[in-house]
């Protein structure tokens, strides 16, 4: 019983980093096909292709595993630290790297500088909302607290009077 | 203060409390009455301490034998984390991992932990860190409903 809960317990654990690392990836997807599209629009190009997409969100599916792996999700921490930091760099020179070698932005170096410190900013502001929202959270279980103290303390006092 | 009792031979049994102002001795009575009183029998070295459910800050097993952390002193008690969150559940015990059991009345303050884990500040300084698993929990007790099935036991 005891082997099989925590084959259970592992199991969800399991899951856990993949549902994180599916979510990962669907919003750096979704901020890598962001910025292709302006790319696009600025050259007034209005026909996206199918391969560089399926490219990206490939990229973007092995960026999150090697980020969560091998360094940290910074998604999801207090402070990235050294582990952190350096994954962030990593991934943002491999996305760098992929998206010269694979030609999205027609293997011009200045649209890949500019991509390279765009994803390092959409890792920033993940990191950041995070942060945000695990704030918020902190607050609302200290009013939930307070708010439990209360009303104990005004149960205990109408049953005593 | 004057003790009046009466023997009845009929009926429940009744105290009946005559005050003027409520006070701790009057207090004391009530929830002694009310069976609310109930101590935990702690051991310290040789002493045997009683100790009030609002006294404890946390419950910790080691080994198979647990022990209450109380503000400034720690005392095994002979119950298991089970049992207390059984009997005090009602009085804050609540089941925070596998080896602990906090009084979420001598929590301090909380902070929200990646991963949807709890940081549960104690008034004595220490800090416990709630699982995922018992986070979910606890979150339900503060909002005013039982913890869930399984999870508070």
């Amino acid at each position: 019983m005891e082997s099989r809960n925590k084959f259970r317990e592992k199991f969800l654990d399991y899951l856990r980093v993949e549902i994180s690392i599916e979510y990962k990836s669907c919003l750096y997807f979704a901020c890598i096909l962001a910025f292709y599209f302006v790319y696009l629009l600025i050259q007034k190009t209005y026909s996206a292709s199918i391969l560089y997409m399926f490219e990206m969100v490939m990229a973007a599916y092995v960026m999150s595993y090697i980020q969560v792996y091998l360094f940290s999700d910074t998604d999801g921490i207090d402070r990235p630290g050294m582990k952190g930091g350096l994954g962030i760099a990593v991934c943002t020179c491999l996305y760098g790297i992929c998206s010269f070698g694979l030609g999205w932005f027609d293997k011009k170096p200045l649209a890949t500088i500019l991509f390279s410190g765009y994803l390092l900013f959409c890792y920033l502001c993940a990191y950041l909302l995070n942060r945000v929202k695990r704030a918020l959270d902190t607050e609302h279980l200290n009013r939930m607290l307070s708010e439990f103290k209360e009303r104990a303390g005004t149960e205990e006092e109408e049953e005593l009077w | 203060m004057k003790l009046t009792m009466n023997r009845i031979m009929q009926g429940e049994d009744e105290v009946i409390i005559r005050y003027r102002d409520m006070n701790e001795q009057i207090e004391a009575i009530a929830q002694l009455v009310q069976g609310r009183e109930q101590k935990i029998q702690g051991f310290l070295e040789d002493q045997i301490l009683l100790l009030r459910p609002e006294e404890v800050l946390y419950l910790e097993s080691v080994d198979g034998t647990a022990f209450a952390y109380l503000k400034d002193q720690v005392c095994r008690v002979r119950m298991s984390l089970w049992e207390a969150v059984l009997r005090y559940g009602g009085r804050g015990f609540f089941r925070c991992s596998k080896s602990m059991v906090i009084n979420i009345y001598r929590i301090d303050h909380l902070r929200s932990e990646p991963g949807g884990r709890i940081r549960a500040y104690m008034e004595n300084g220490e800090q416990v860190m709630i699982s995922r698993k018992y986070a979910k929990s606890l979150r339900q007790i503060l909002k005013g409903g039982a913890g869930e099935d399984g999870e508070q036991e």
